[in-house]
């Protein structure tokens, strides 16, 4: 009788597991970590330091920071319209935490991307659950939480042009910038 | 058929019209735009500029033509009283424009001296041979759009009891610099202007009910900030640069309140706060994202754009109460909410099979409307301010460039150049 | 994904009486979803209508359908809506038969400035061609309207402008002729010009408006009195403008007629939805 519980226990958990894997979504290919390899968006911040105050504005272009992709930090990508960790994300988060560790004074700010579709303002909240989720399992690995800021850029700053499965598996990411 | 039903009524009122008067019922117009005639202005003394007098017509025919309330007669049939100045109802041959089915009949004059410019504007009702309405603009030569846009908008206020909304502007974004920079043009698209200078990525403008002043968020400081910019001095003030969003500002329509989606507290939340930014209120508790607010036109509500229930749809809230209600329940992706200024349809976008097109829906959430059918993507619907047009952007074109159409749909046209890639459009109130 | 479990569950039905339970709360479980999923809560897709678009393709009936018989001239291409109108609704007013006349030469000397300027710059054939025919249509159009002119001049109930309706594309010619009070409804509907975009959206339906008119066996409005007003002035102004437009009907009538008209936009209303 036992053997049979367990047996349906078991059972059940598989056709759970079946069912969960049949909704979920193919995952996308895997996080491109060379940083030649896709052509950056012109309009990239961190390639424009400078930036000047408008006649008469009240802002100053002090304390604008910039950040720089560093080569032992890599990206993370997401599926479509989540911002949970997928298993090749959190690989990859865990090299990011182990370089943390080694090089203790880099400070990183995570930047949420979101691809083109859908709608702006409700990717830049997306965008922000991105990082912020990379974060929480960064804290989770023991990398200090005030060494890492939060950014999301929405769907401004893609990645790659291109408009497609590819393109878009490849914008849907998270990026750690350090901070000089 | 149409001819049997109408033998079978008159066969059976018949016995009656010996008694009782007739009664017809007719219960659509044969025309439903009205017959226009627009003449080409003349020049009263000095020189004929051609080039005014095309560009008053060019504006007007533009602008009218928007409004679908006409159909224009054409020009090659127009007779003498066309090319004659005629500026009294007195001096108008109508029974010319009669002949040619004209219900109306739009005159006028110009004259330069040096750089001043005098347009003399005439509006007649040619059944009733009177005059409907008579303008007369001074300014500048370079001010004939500005002068033909205030006519147009005449024109509307005369035949409807509103004034129209083509002497107004709208601001949008737009990337032809390279970057995302917040621009101002005329409602047709005419004179754009750049407005920042950020270099950075400015987004979603909108106009204080005062009309003179925008907020729009900006990366310029490594942070999505709200900011707010006095148009004419070009004054910029930080109003909101909390940790995280702060993104997605609407002006109050009464009141100097701002609502603003915040994330200062890990999750996006919609606030209203002060023009400095001092929080007033937190109108939205939920784990989920909530975003992009938009004000009735009594200040009384919002609605805005939840992914509580799983997808985003649109939700209003009762800014006093709380009272939080769901709007759609079509679709799976609404967003982009925008309340008309008249307070009885809400348009939106919704992405459906890949592509945005526009919607409009009732305020109770009836009566859902489909208004674009593709190509492209159609997105950030907003109103004129009186709630006649709506403008967004769309790619259709290629790259994202504003586009106006009527509140139900109709009448859709470009504004700016389909390679600028622009978005964000914001209709300004009375300037 | 629902065809896996069954399998594996079917094997296993007969072991165990206890099984049957855990079907059960299965199937529960899944009939929960099934009705949450149509429920919409999670966005309910549905079937986007298309575009629908009303054209009115009746004939409208008109007073002599003896005149049923194709229209030997031709038509001016550029302006088919305004023959059409001024049809049925211009009255033979004495037109001044002067102004035209001496106008229209004038107004015909304008296309021929155009082509002036590129004379400079040794206009080619191709282009001077094109503005000749472009000037030969112009005078053609305006021709025709020399002819409208004229006609309408002469018009009398007795002898009806080419221009007039010419009838049901079926009559036969032998028709006796359709109701007076069909051809005054489609007179002033036609005269009737009125834009929905003028009035509040949501009342159309519901707005109404009554006139009684009278009208001499000449075919001359007598007098109207607005019964009941629509309570909309852009409304109420435009069926005046619809009966001014219609005060003198282009056919003479058996008998003095008083009748009532109500106006309203139930077509456009339905058409709306």
């Amino acid at each position: 009788m036992k053997i049979w519980r367990t047996l349906q226990y078991s059972l059940m958990v598989l056709a759970l597991t079946s069912l969960l894997a049949a909704c979920a979504t193919t995952p996308p290919p895997s996080a491109s970590t060379a940083d030649g390899q896709g052509q950056v968006a012109a309009t990239d911040v961190s390639q424009q330091p400078d930036v000047k105050g408008v006649d008469g504005s009240s802002m100053s272009s002090s304390g604008v920071s910039d950040h720089v992709a560093v080569k032992g930090l890599q990206r993370i990508n997401f599926d479509f319209d989540q911002f949970t960790l997928t298993n090749a994300a959190r690989v990859v988060l865990k090299q990011n935490a182990a370089y943390l560790q080694e090089n203790s004074g880099v400070k990183v700010v995570i930047e949420g991307h979101c691809d083109d579709r859908g709608s702006d303002e409700y990717n830049l909240a997306l965008g922000e659950r991105r990082a912020a989720a990379a974060q929480q399992y960064l804290v989770s690995l023991g990398v200090s939480a005030s060494r890492l800021s939060l950014i999301s850029y929405g769907e401004e700053k893609p990645l790659v042009a291109q408009s497609d499965e590819q393109g878009w598996a490849q914008n849907r990411r998270a990026e750690f910038k350090a901070i000089r | 058929m149409r001819m049997i039903k109408y033998f079978l009524l008159l066969a059976l009122l018949l016995p009656l019209t010996a008694t009782a008067a007739t009664e017809i019922e007719i219960s659509a117009p044969g025309e439903q735009r009205m017959p226009l005639a627009l003449t080409t202005f003349l020049p009263t003394d000095g020189a004929a500029v051609d080039e005014i007098a095309a560009e008053i017509n060019e504006v007007l025919n533009a602008d009218l033509d928007l409004t679908g309330l006409f159909r224009f007669a054409d020009p090659a049939s127009f007779l003498s009283d066309a090319e004659r100045i005629g500026l009294y109802s007195t001096q108008v041959d109508f029974a010319q424009w009669r002949l040619l089915g004209a219900d109306l009949l739009v005159k006028g004059t110009y004259s330069l001296q040096g750089d001043q410019l005098v347009i003399e504007a005439r509006l007649f009702d040619v059944v009733n041979r009177r005059l409907k309405s008579g303008r007369r603009y001074l300014g500048r030569s370079t001010d004939v759009r500005r002068m033909a846009h205030s006519f147009a908008d005449q024109i509307l206020k005369d035949l409807t009891g509103e004034i129209g909304p083509f002497s107004q502007r709208i601001a949008y974004v737009s990337k032809q610099t390279g970057n995302k920079e917040l621009w101002l043009m005329d409602v047709d698209g005419h004179a754009p202007v750049r407005l920042t200078d950020h270099r950075s990525i400015v987004l979603n403008p909108d106009f204080s009910p005062l009309g003179k002043e925008l907020t729009f968020t900006s990366y310029v400081a490594n942070n999505p900030d709200l900011y707010r910019k006095e148009i004419y001095t070009g004054q910029e003030a930080k109003v909101s640069s909390r940790q995280g969003l702060n993104v997605a500002g609407r002006f109050a329509p009464i009141g100097r309140e701002i609502a603003v989606t915040l994330t200062k507290d890990g999750n996006p939340e919609i606030y209203l706060i002060s023009y400095s930014g001092a929080i007033h209120k937190r109108l939205t508790n939920n784990w989920a994202i909530d975003i992009d607010p938009s004000w009735s036109p009594d200040s009384g509500h919002l609605v805005f754009v939840s992914n509580r229930l799983g997808n985003p749809h649109l939700f209003t809230v009762n800014v006093y109460t709380g009272e939080t209600r769901r709007l759609t329940t079509h679709g799976k992706y609404n967003v982009t909410p925008a309340w008309s200024p008249k307070g009885d349809r809400i348009a939106f976008a919704r992405q459906s099979g890949g592509r945005f097109d526009l919607y409009s829906i009732k305020t109770d959430g009836s009566d859902e409307r489909r208004l674009t059918f593709g190509p492209g993507n159609q997105e950030h619907p907003r109103w004129s301010p009186d709630g006649r047009f709506l403008v967004y952007s769309s790619d259709a074109d290629g790259k994202k460039a504003i586009y106006v159409m009527r509140a139900d749909g109709t009448g859709a046209r470009r504004l700016t150049e389909a390679g600028d890639d622009s978005s964000h459009p914001a209709w300004s109130g009375r300037w | 994904m629902h065809a896996d479990r069954l399998q594996n569950m079917t094997e296993h039905y007969h072991a165990d009486t206890r099984f049957g339970r855990w079907l059960l709360a299965s199937l529960v479980l899944h009939l929960v979803m099934v009705l949450i999923l149509a429920g919409g809560w999670f966005g309910s897709t549905r079937r986007e209508s298309k575009p629908v678009y009303y054209v009115d393709l009746v004939h409208k009936p008109v007073l002599n359908p003896q005149a049923g018989r194709p229209d030997p001239r031709p038509k001016v291409k550029s302006k088919p809506a305004p023959v059409k109108r001024q049809a049925v609704s211009v009255p033979p007013k004495p037109v001044a038969p002067a102004k035209p006349k001496v106008k229209i030469p004038a107004k015909s000397t304008a296309p021929a400035v155009k082509p002036k300027p590129d004379k400079k710059k040794e206009l080619d054939l191709q282009q001077r061609l094109s503005a000749m025919r472009e000037k030969e249509q112009r005078q053609s159009e305006i021709d025709a309207l020399k002819d409208r002119l004229a006609s309408l001049q002469d018009a009398s109930p007795a002898t009806i402008p080419a221009a007039v309706p010419v009838g049901m594309p079926t009559g036969t010619g032998s028709e006796v002729g359709v109701s007076i009070i069909d051809y005054i409804q489609a007179t002033i509907q036609q005269n009737w010009a009125l834009s929905p975009y003028l009035l509040d959206q949501s009342r159309l339906a519901a707005i109404e408006a009554r006139v009684e008119l009278e009208y001499s066996a000449a075919g001359t409005l007598v007098r109207y009195r607005i019964l009941e007003g629509s309570g909309s002035s852009q409304f109420d102004d435009s069926i005046k403008t619809a009966i001014l437009k219609s005060k003198q009907l282009a056919q003479k009538l058996p008998r003095n007629e008083d009748f009532t008209v109500i106006f309203n936009l139930k077509e456009m209303a339905a058409a709306k939805r």
